[in-house]
């Protein structure tokens, strides 16, 4: 079978294509919004499900997201990519929705609860359920702004200069907020599996 | 560095994000204190913790909710304060008036008037024939070649050949956008094309399919 020519375009800088469907959106292709959902929709709904440890407020959240997306897709410039646009326009949210009045607590009572029956024998799969459940719901206890730096760097894989773009602050502040972020994560894990 | 290293040291170093000569000064000391390998470790398996979450896709009826509440969201800014606009203006007239009545007949017949009469003109501007394009590549019928590629016109559409109709478009490029003017500089036959058909459609060589359409007038 003969082969297709192909042009080659894996050159073309990535702010090119952001402003690309920027532009669409503005000309009314409607199909401009669907690929913006296509390629962010995953990363946001789980930026959103971790802050809230709560699959169906990150589904409400992905979706008032990507209405305020919509609204205000036509400003967006080229200033920053069209990621990092988009994580501040859902952080943003989730802080205004999520409400950040929580008083940090280290969940010792309810973690206690389901620890395994050690004198049980190997549970290795509901041991590690269980371990995510205490990770997840420790990550979404903490103060949004360490929250926030932990979740953009160890799930979503961000380095820390685009983390300071991402939050509005220096790479200093990144660094620290990680840090205690991981610190107090620590703490809580520690004394759920018995104070090691 | 004699006292222990920070938290936030020790965490960025654990993340590369130290510079070199920082990273060198932490691995000499870690190699001298057990304290902080043990810290370090310590933070190694918080990060392996979390770098062991799940990630999930979004539940699959979430993608038709965005595009239900976008779609109102556009009726409602499209038509909906306009709408609003015109219902209190209309209320403080008394709608059974004949004076209201015979307004409403005068300005609809007047906005049909108008309507015509643009139109004709328009008709009128499509009569003008249009300037004859500067030679371009070669046309073979309805085939042309650009880029190094063939294309077939169909339908004011030129398609690489080999490109089904039915085919679904992966990326959209203007030619007035930042990707489309990054195409156009390296192929500028497909500018040429783009002149006489509007819209190209070709495969690149990562296997997507590409659409690059032109933006307002020939002329322009």
């Amino acid at each position: 079978m003969r082969e297709m020519k192909a042009i080659t375009m894996d050159a073309m800088p990535v702010g090119a294509r952001d402003l690309d469907l920027v532009e669409r959106h503005r000309y009314g292709d409607e199909t401009a919004f669907e690929e913006i959902y296509d390629r962010f929709g995953g990363m946001v709904y789980n930026l959103a499900w971790r802050l809230s440890n709560d699959p169906e407020e990150a589904a409400d959240l992905t979706q008032e997201t990507f209405l305020r997306i919509h609204r205000h897709l036509g400003k967006f410039r080229g200033g920053s990519t069209l990621k990092t646009w988009i994580y501040r326009i859902a952080l943003n949210h989730c802080r205004s929705r999520l409400g950040r009045k929580r008083v940090w607590q280290p969940l010792a009572e309810e973690t206690e609860r389901r620890l395994p029956d050690p004198r049980r024998g190997p549970e290795e799969r509901a041991l590690a359920h269980d371990a995510e459940r205490r990770v997840a719901a420790a990550l979404a206890a903490l103060p949004s702004r360490y929250a926030e730096a932990v979740v953009l760097c160890d799930l979503e894989g961000l380095p820390y200069q685009e983390i300071a773009e991402v939050l509005g602050v220096r790479i200093g502040t990144v660094r620290s907020r990680i840090a205690r972020g991981r610190e107090r994560l620590r703490r809580v894990l520690e004394k759920a599996e018995g104070g090691r | 560095m004699s006292a222990h290293a920070t938290t936030a040291r020790l965490s960025a170093y654990l993340d590369r994000e130290l510079p070199a000569p920082e990273a060198r000064r932490v691995e000499e000391h870690l190699a001298d204190c057990p304290h902080c390998r043990s810290e370090l470790e310590s933070l190694t398996r918080v990060v392996g913790h979390l770098r062991r979450l799940e990630r999930s896709a979004p539940p699959p009826v979430l993608a038709g909710r965005v595009a239900r509440h976008v779609a109102i969201e556009r009726e409602r800014r499209g038509h909906g304060s306009l709408v609003q606009r015109l219902e209190r203006r209309l209320a403080r007239f008394e709608l059974d008036s004949p004076v209201f009545t015979t307004f409403a007949v005068v300005l609809a017949l007047a906005s049909i008037l108008y309507l015509f009469s643009a139109s004709l003109q328009v008709i009128e501007h499509r009569r003008i024939p249009v300037r004859v394009a500067a030679p371009g590549p070669p046309v073979l019928g309805p085939r042309a070649e650009a880029a190094g590629l063939t294309f077939e016109l169909r339908r004011d559409v030129w398609w690489q050949l080999g490109l089904s109709e039915a085919i679904e478009v992966d990326e959209t490029y203007l030619t007035n956008g930042p990707g489309g003017r990054w195409l156009l500089e390296r192929h500028p036959d497909l500018g040429t094309l783009l002149g006489r058909g509007q819209v190209v459609v070709l495969r690149d060589d990562g296997g997507r399919v590409v659409a690059i359409m032109s933006v307002g007038s020939s002329s322009s």
